[in-house]
């Protein structure tokens, strides 16, 4: 077992605030869906006063927004807080309706217009990659109304990648319901290299559900995306190529869980513990018996 | 920083948060954040089981906070602990021959329920404070837990992965007023782990714990009563929460994962006749207003038919 059942230890080692920071930190980032604000307030309690303080809030909020893909309202559409969006003074791009807005990471609301993207930043926008991204932005919003909509939130949202040469796509959705104790999100992210007349799509999906009257159960799915090259001869065709395959991987991972479900009464739960003892009789929780019958058994075992 | 007691709701409140599959480690960061409560902490957050082998007998024992001194764990086979050590807390004469009454009755319980898995109880003698006059119970009043652990899969072998351990931290307090009366006090946690699953499914992870309690007065006249009385009850939990992990638990993650993305697109959902809407929007709201409402009176609400 784990060292830290030897109670003596704290005696000796006490946690310095940068450590506790780190844990903190940790557990911030396994906040489960739309929880990060309810973790914050209780790991708070157990910090020294102003540990954790504003500033390092917002910090690690942003990180835990970019991991999960978590949506924020923008005017009258979402969009999703994804590092790639971030532009350089604290924004985020709008992918879908244009422009920069400003956000509050811990409470993932949009708070105003954004400093404007840069000179610089502007130029540096290839105009035959801004055509592929808007194609790109138009297609996943079509995927995303077709299988999100039943979603508390959705978003679909595309951006060009920092590291340069393509695109990273983000499909997003959520659904909280935390007076009814429980949450739930599912969210894509592909990135796809373009090249001359074909493009290289992969990504990942996580899913992420959370029950929490009496207990806490959760669904924790991360499936990889493996690369898959599509050729196309307009933006148009290579938007719909990726999102074909997008959706694609997307609803086999929906089937393999729904697969997952079926097999869980019958096979899986089964297969730890009955419903019914395995003998046709009850089960009698009477000494003496027990002891007979087991004596019997070993009489006969060893004839 | 907060009174303990606020330290303490604010740790459990992050243990109902965090993921179950990570509890060790989210336990040994709350013990590194507030040593303070280590103590209670330990007591009331359920860790995984671990796994062993009486050196002396040979037979697969399970070690938890309850059979642990120092570093050492007892066997309820060989009533030693390994590795050795002088002192080690060991049930009085009485309690120790319940003791291997209760881990045979376990046993045999275990074997027709889950067909495999290890099994441990662990009694202790509950301190008599007759004197006062709040004392919990009559002298013979003795605590315990009857744990086992199922573990699946693995190893390359087709089908699930996973485990489910059951605890069932138990009391027995002897009425002071009547010689032949006493009340059962079972808490019990289920924790279930599922995965990782197949290709299909990528790394996936179902893992939760489930809690409950129960309190119940019986008779008894002998001290294999108890363990009937006792065993009954823990019987009965589990059926409870075996039905409930999978009828409410399990399939509440399913509904949730199809709240937020439907398997059908939409021109399929768009091929609902409107009174398939009114219905679904019928059963949203009864959602909304929390179980315990009735699916007719909701639908009927919606539909604009008076209460009968």
């Amino acid at each position: 077992m784990a060292d830290y059942v030897d109670d003596a230890e704290y005696a000796v080692e006490p946690v310095s605030d940068p450590e506790k920071l780190e844990i903190a930190t940790h557990m911030l980032m396994a906040s489960p869906p739309g929880q990060f604000w309810e973790v914050l307030t209780d790991i708070r309690k157990l910090l020294p006063e102003g540990l954790l303080d504003d500033e390092r809030a917002q910090e690690v909020a942003k990180a835990y927004n970019a991991q999960e893909g978590v949506i924020a309202e923008v005017g009258d559409h979402n969009a999703v807080l994804a590092s790639e969006g971030a532009v350089t003074g604290g924004g985020f791009k709008d992918s879908l309706g244009g422009g920069v807005f400003a956000v509050d990471h811990v409470a993932t609301q949009v708070t105003g217009e954004g400093p404007a993207v840069g000179d610089a930043e502007e130029a540096a926008a290839d105009p035959a990659l801004e055509e592929q991204r808007q194609a790109l932005q138009e297609a996943l919003e079509e995927y995303r109304a077709s299988h999100f909509s039943v979603a508390e939130k959705s978003a679909a949202c595309v951006f060009e990648n920092d590291g340069g040469g393509g695109l990273v796509a983000y499909v997003s959705a959520r659904k909280h319901n935390l007076r009814n104790w429980w949450s739930g999100t599912w969210s894509g992210r592909y990135t796809v290299a373009v090249g001359a007349g074909s493009a290289e799509v992969c990504g990942a999906i996580t899913v992420r559900g959370h029950y929490f009257e009496n207990g806490n159960i959760q669904l924790q799915t991360s499936k990889q995306v493996g690369a898959k090259t599509v050729a196309f001869t307009s933006p148009k065709s290579l938007a719909e190529a990726a999102v074909a395959y997008i959706k694609e991987s997307e609803s086999a991972l929906h089937e393999g869980l729904e697969e997952m479900y079926d097999r869980m009464p019958g096979v899986t739960l089964r297969s730890m513990r009955r419903t019914k003892p395995i003998t046709a009789d009850s089960f009698t929780w009477n000494v003496a018996k027990i002891r007979m019958r087991n004596t019997l058994a070993q009489a006969a075992t060893s004839k | 920083m907060a009174e303990s007691t606020e330290v303490i709701s604010s740790c459990l409140n992050l243990m109902r948060r965090l993921p179950p599959k990570d509890i060790e480690n989210s336990l040994e960061g709350l013990l590194n954040l507030v040593p303070q409560v280590t103590d209670e902490l330990l007591q009331r957050v359920d860790q995984p089981l671990q796994e062993a082998t009486d050196p002396e007998t040979g037979r697969r024992y399970l070690r938890c906070e309850y059979n642990r001194d120092a570093s050492s764990y007892r066997s309820p086979w060989s009533n030693k602990y390994d590795p050795p050590i002088e002192d080690g807390f060991t049930p009085g004469d009485r309690l120790r021959q319940m003791e291997e009454d209760a881990n045979m009755l376990l046993d045999a319980y275990r074997e027709v329920y889950f067909s495999g898995g290890v099994s441990s109880v662990y009694l202790w003698e509950e301190e008599a404070d007759g004197e006062a006059d709040n004392a919990t119970g009559a002298a013979g009043s003795f605590a315990g837990c009857f744990l086992i652990l199922k573990r699946v899969g693995g190893d390359g072998e087709e089908g699930p992965v996973g485990a489910w351990e059951s605890s069932h931290v138990v009391q027995v307090v002897l009425s002071k007023k009547n010689p032949t009366q006493a009340t059962y006090k079972v808490n019990t946690t289920v924790m279930l782990s599922v995965g990782p699953e197949d290709e299909a499914v990528g790394a996936t992870s179902l893992s939760g714990n489930l809690a409950r309690e129960k309190e119940e007065t019986k008779t008894f006249s002998t001290d294999s009563d108890h363990l009937q009385n006792l065993g009954v009850m823990i019987e009965a939990m589990e059926n409870t929460l075996r039905s409930d992990m999978d009828g409410l638990y399990v399939q509440k993650t399913r509904q949730i994962v199809s709240s937020v993305r439907s398997t059908r697109g939409a021109s399929a959902a768009r091929l609902q006749s409107p009174f398939a809407a009114q219905l679904q929007g019928a059963v949203g709201q009864h959602g909304a207003r929390r179980q315990g409402g009735d699916l007719m009176s909701a639908l009927n609400a919606k539909l604009g038919v008076p209460p009968s």
